[in-house]
């Protein structure tokens, strides 16, 4: 095989042209490589409980509901001074995480108080399951259809099995070359 | 004035009217007089257009009351600074504007092509005459920024009337970031017109090659830009002037922004699979149809009401017409696609899995995922609605846990994909090329997590910023050592000289450091800190590090409001001596309904923002209430956005040509005979 030259002008062999037993083989490393990157988040994970539950749990829930006086502002955010709303639902969120509810049966109780629209994001429920799968979806289909295309492509051959478009009129590819020199 | 603009955005539309036609029948007839007049009738209208807008701003600033869009945005004692953004204050004057960056836009494409490919630019000139048209219907029909006060008289006739003073221009839009805002926003909505229209025009006259997209490349890219810096601006004025310590809230407006800003940077990517490698031309084609369509698709959402937003402008039927507009444009994308979708067959060939080509296939559909999570978010309330009968929110929390993760991976493929090679990347270039990154990126994984760095997302986003820095980094540092070795230049020559060698390449490496910024505001957000309470002359607050004394509140008038200002004395770490003071200050206009605004105080390092807001007094007791907020590392944003705009530039100047460089002889590897310089000719070619 013949060197090639990268971007910046270096020369370098590919791996296939050096000889077999010179080469460390290819699924090895990455095998030490993947094994170390598991074993990295592995350790990451561990540690990561421990801070969870140092979050201010009122912030944390009150983050997941909208004031309700039409500001659109999610609840702890919401700025106005004399917002006659977002003081009672604050209050009325620290009376209830003191109670000792879980974050659902809070929001339970803002909901049947003040409607769905307060909770910021869709219930993972029946219709609203929609808006959590479909963009995961569309994802992993689009994955498999960029894989799909990719397995057509490399299995297409050279020259012989490309379709191309016909060809425009020698006259009219004379000016755009001459017009792209002009552009360039 | 007021009758000299309306008649000249009449006559304009005319003007369309006459380019579209007169173009129409010149394509099918060949007639170059035809073609020729359509083409001028399309520079008219856009001269129209922009003597219109003139004399809107004129009117503004000669506090003309008797025009209502004039006296609904404006007041004489508003300052003369804000009297231009008052022109795109309200939904009459913001489409004229709009009608008006087109016209720039327009204008600047039918005069620097007028003598260049004769096939393409009258379907150009006909595409961009009948979007001009559409938004001069708008502007002449349903919403006229031109109208007068009126009421009916004694004798039963309509009668203008001037109001003394105006109801000023909203507060809200009172700071320098609302003057820059909107123009940069609506120039990236506006100018990703220009590759549509050349997009359609290459389509329908099936012109050949990958010319429209040589052509349309700068365009696009300064649409980029623009747009980009435009919601940046936006960001920036949210977090200054709204005083809620955030900078992005997923609203349906700021998310209308973000929809074609997505689309448009996978097309950026992708225009090069069919530039290099003549591959993925049906997709190109609809990417830029798609990203024209979310522009027309955000207008909508913005003006029709369909979706709740706090920055949408009022309820009107015009909704109705973007509505129209979009099922149209949709309409004849489809026919010109269907009708010439052979000439769009590509060369669809892949050498290997592991290859640039790849790499830009799925940051494709990393982005246009994160486009349709956007939307599909954005639309959701709706769409349950529709089929349920109940309304829901969809808000930061739905937007944040679907867009995050997906963030991070297009991260990922930021420093992945321009390593790559070209049709097949070995194993050995890999690890050359990855190596280093990846295990300098774990390191500083393990050092921030040790420094108690632990939430899971920030982390992870933390270590892949190294690692696309790194991998940035690297290519810099590869090109100008060979640089080096052959000129023997300094270092920073070196780096300019690599720059502007491939500035399309180099200006993209810069673009994406600047994202690497972003990336590393936005992971502060985590980490963000806030307190509020009442705080009287002397009394303290504790934020972190800081410690607040709250020395005064004192009255201070302003042009056009009345101000009270907080005086917070900052101290640091138990330093008892002051290092900073600062004024958060709450605003009370007297025009309009006597709204009022802040001026948050940001102390802004590097590292984070101290952001005191003065939020007013409790209506109860009246007591002043301050808020305060710590946040980390916001200021790499708009570091980030400076970056990213000087890079956008750089990709936009042309390459510097092929340097010659002609050595003695001597210094060659014993090329020549003694005493005769005979020429060694190296040349750095550029490559993307």
């Amino acid at each position: 095989m013949a060197p090639r030259t990268n971007p910046v002008g270096q020369t370098f062999l590919s791996v296939s042209s050096v000889p077999a037993g010179c080469r460390r083989p290819a699924s090895r490393d990455r095998r030490a490589f993947s094994r170390a990157f598991l074993l990295f988040f592995l350790v990451l994970f561990l540690f990561l409980p421990a801070t969870a539950q140092q979050s201010d749990r009122a912030k944390v829930v009150g983050h997941r509901m909208f004031c309700m006086c039409g500001c659109k502002q999610i609840l702890v955010e919401c700025n106005h001074v004399g917002c006659p709303m977002s003081s009672g639902m604050l209050k009325k969120l620290d009376a209830e995480v003191a109670s000792g509810k879980s974050d659902d049966l809070i929001l339970q109780s803002f909901v049947q108080q003040f409607g769905a629209e307060v909770v910021a994001e869709p219930p993972a429920k029946g219709f609203n399951w929609l808006a959590w799968i479909m963009p995961f979806a569309a994802l992993g289909l689009g994955l498999m259809l960029v894989r799909a295309v990719i397995t057509r492509w490399s299995h297409l051959g050279g020259a012989d099995t490309l379709v191309r478009a016909p060809s425009p009129a020698p006259e009219i590819l004379a000016r755009i070359r001459h017009e792209s020199e002009e552009d360039d | 004035m007021d009758l000299f603009g309306s008649f000249a955005l009449l006559l304009a539309f005319v003007c369309a009217c006459y380019a579209i036609l007169a173009g129409i029948f010149g394509i099918r007839t060949g007639n170059q007089t035809l073609l020729k007049s359509a083409r001028n009738a399309g520079i008219a209208l856009c001269v129209l257009v922009m003597l219109a807008t003139a004399s809107l701003v004129y009117l503004f600033y000669t506090d003309n009351f008797a025009m209502a869009y004039v006296a609904e945005h404006s007041s004489r004692d508003l300052p003369a600074f804000y009297k231009l953004p008052a022109l795109w204050s309200g939904q009459q004057g913001s489409l004229l504007f709009w009608s008006f960056l087109l016209s720039v836009y327009t204008f600047l494409v039918l005069v620097i092509n007028r003598r260049k490919h004769p096939e393409l630019m009258p379907y150009v000139g006909v595409i961009l005459a009948t979007v001009q048209g559409f938004f001069l219907i708008l502007n002449n029909f349903i919403a006229s920024p031109f109208g007068l006060l009126g009421t009916v008289g004694a004798t039963g006739l309509p009668q203008v009337i001037a109001r003394a003073d105006g109801n000023g221009l909203n507060p809200l839009l009172q700071y320098p970031e609302m003057a820059a805002h909107p123009p940069n926003l609506y120039l990236g909505y506006t100018g990703f017109t220009i590759p549509f229209a050349f997009a359609l025009a290459a389509l329908l006259g099936r012109y050949p090659g990958e010319k429209w997209i040589h052509v349309t490349r700068r365009w696009t890219m300064i649409a980029w830009g623009f747009q980009s810096i435009g919601i940046l601006l936006g960001a920036h004025w949210a977090y200054a002037v709204l005083g809620w310590g955030g900078y992005w809230a997923w609203d349906p407006v700021e998310n209308a922004s973000l929809m074609p800003w997505i689309t448009g940077t996978a097309f950026l990517h992708s225009v090069m699979m069919q530039e290099k490698r003549g591959m993925m031309r049906v997709w190109n084609i609809w990417l830029v149809f798609v990203t024209f369509m979310l522009c027309i698709l955000g207008t909508f959402l913005t003006r029709s009401g369909v979706v709740s937003s706090v920055h949408a402008f009022a309820q009107s039927s015009i909704g109705q017409w973007f509505f129209g507009f979009l099922i149209f444009i949709l309409a004849v994308c489809i026919i010109a696609y269907t009708k010439n979708r052979d000439y769009l067959k590509s060369d669809n060939h892949l050498d290997s899995m592991v290859s640039r080509e790849s790499s830009f296939l799925f940051n494709n559909l990393i982005l246009l995922a994160a486009c349709f999570a956007v939307l599909w978010g954005t639309l959701f309330p709706v769409i349950s609605e529709a089929f349920t009968g109940n309304k829901i929110s969809v808000g930061p929390p739905f937007f944040n846990k679907v867009n995050i993760p997906i963030g991070l991976f297009l991260l990922f493929l930021t420093g992945v994909g321009p390593l790559l090679a070209w049709r097949r990347s070995s194993l050995d270039s890999l690890r050359r090329n990855f190596g280093v990154p990846v295990v300098l990126s774990a390191v500083a994984g393990v050092v921030a997590f040790g420094l108690g760095f632990r939430h899971f997302y920030a982390l992870t986003c933390l270590i892949l910023c190294v690692f696309v820095a790194l991998t940035i980094f690297g290519e810099f540092f590869r090109g100008m050592r060979v640089i080096r070795a052959r000129t023997r230049m300094d270092w920073f020559s070196c780096f300019t000289e690599l720059s502007f060698r491939n500035t399309r390449r180099y200006g993209g490496y810069v673009v994406h450091l600047g994202m690497v910024f972003i990336f590393i505001g936005l992971a502060g957000a985590a980490f963000n800190r806030d307190v509020q309470g009442a705080m009287h002359t002397g009394d303290t607050m504790t934020i972190g590090p800081y410690r607040l004394l709250c020395q005064e509140f004192e009255a201070r008038p302003g042009p056009n409001y009345q101000a009270e200002r907080a005086t917070i004395e900052v101290t640091r770490d138990s330093n008892p001596v002051s290092f900073l003071m600062l004024y958060p200050e709450r605003r009370q206009f007297a025009t309009g309904n006597g709204e009022t605004g802040t001026m948050v105080a940001i102390y802004s390092t590097v590292r984070e923002d101290l952001y005191v807001v003065y939020a007013g007094r409790d209506p109860e007791t009246g007591a002043p209430i301050i808020h305060a907020y710590l946040n980390p590392l916001v200021k790499w944003i708009w570091i980030g956005g400076l970056v990213l705009g000087i890079g956008t530039v750089l990709a936009l100047l042309p390459n510097r040509r092929l340097a010659i460089v002609l050595a003695p002889a001597a210094q060659t590897a014993g090329a020549a005979v003694a005493g005769q310089p005979a020429p060694a000719v190296s040349t750095y070619g550029a490559q993307d």
